[in-house]
């Protein structure tokens, strides 16, 4: 178990961590729900977790229940969710989880992380800057989420050449498809002057 | 307007038709590139989903941030009525060209 402990990484997203030491209650279904689908029983409070973006994150530990050698598994649920303490007379009490924190927190699950494993920040920006309102939020998820996967299977060097190679496209196929737009609408101005009499 | 598709379009249609109700920028690309055997970029995936959006043949609703995304939303896409009549359509024609019908027998 201990040495299975000593093998956990910290996930590549995670930008700083705070060893909480109270307990907190969580959703009976959130705690059902991840039981059901893997073999990871007692759930324990490891930290209290920022992502990118400040989205704030309660990371729970999960002991595997057969084997030794398998590793714990980490889950995060929303912080804001999770309430310290139900009131007495809470309808919501019966459906509520406690969580203790871990009882021995190793200072390995408190690393900060290796800025290599990060995106690229720059590409982040172009695309940013590049991409239209409506889409760039969830395009810029998107390559994120392919990034730490690819990263994982194939190493951060090969996935931030991805990364770049999604950028430029990406940002290229933006501003050429600005350029039609453009184009078009000059030709349409270039017609009405000419069809337009006395101008 | 027309329902003609292009190749592009038509690999976006298939994908999201293949995919259901996982069907976000990600898994999108990912079969796109598989259905295609070329390397499909992102940005050319989003931008053909907006115009099949304009053109009514996809409807799109945002689901909820995840940390792997670093917080922000996904974007699902589901296909139209009008969008599946287009796919159809293009895979009529095409099959219309491999049987040679409407051709001219060869001699």
């Amino acid at each position: 178990m201990g040495d299975s402990k000593s093998k956990r990484k910290r996930r590549p997203w995670h930008t700083s961590a705070e060893d909480l030491q109270t307990s907190c209650y969580v959703p009976l279904h959130f705690i059902e729900k991840y039981e059901k689908r893997t073999s990871h029983v007692e759930p324990q409070i490891l930290s209290a977790e920022s992502v990118v973006g400040n989205v704030k994150y309660l990371a729970i530990s999960w002991i595997p229940n057969y084997k030794d050698d398998v590793e714990p598994q980490l889950s995060l649920f929303d912080f804001n969710q999770a309430v310290s303490e139900p009131a007495k007379n809470s309808s919501r009490k019966g459906t509520l989880k406690k969580l203790e924190p871990e009882s021995k927190p190793s200072a390995l699950h408190f690393l900060p992380i290796d800025s290599s494993q990060k995106a690229p920040q720059i590409c982040e920006m172009a695309l940013l800057f590049f991409l239209t309102k409506e889409n760039r939020d969830s395009l810029i998820g998107d390559i994120e989420e392919e990034f730490f996967g690819i990263a994982e299977k194939y190493g951060v060097r090969f996935a931030k050449a991805w990364y770049w190679k999604q950028t430029v496209c990406s940002c290229f196929n933006a501003i050429w498809n600005r350029l039609l737009v453009l184009a078009g609408a000059t030709a349409l101005w270039k017609l009405m002057g000419r069809l337009w009499p006395g101008s | 307007m027309t329902n003609e598709l292009g190749k592009f379009e038509e690999a976006v249609l298939s994908a999201i038709i293949h995919l259901g109700e996982n069907a976000y920028g990600v898994t999108i690309r990912q079969k796109v590139s598989e259905l295609t055997k070329k390397d499909a970029v992102i940005g050319a995936v989003y931008t053909t989903l907006s115009r099949l959006e304009q053109k009514k043949m996809v409807k799109s609703k945002m689901g909820e941030p995840t940390p792997e995304r670093g917080g922000r939303r996904k974007k699902y896409y589901t296909i139209t009525n009008s969008g599946r009549e287009a796919v159809i359509a293009a895979s009529q024609r095409a099959q219309r060209l491999w049987t040679g019908d409407g051709l001219p027998e060869a001699v």
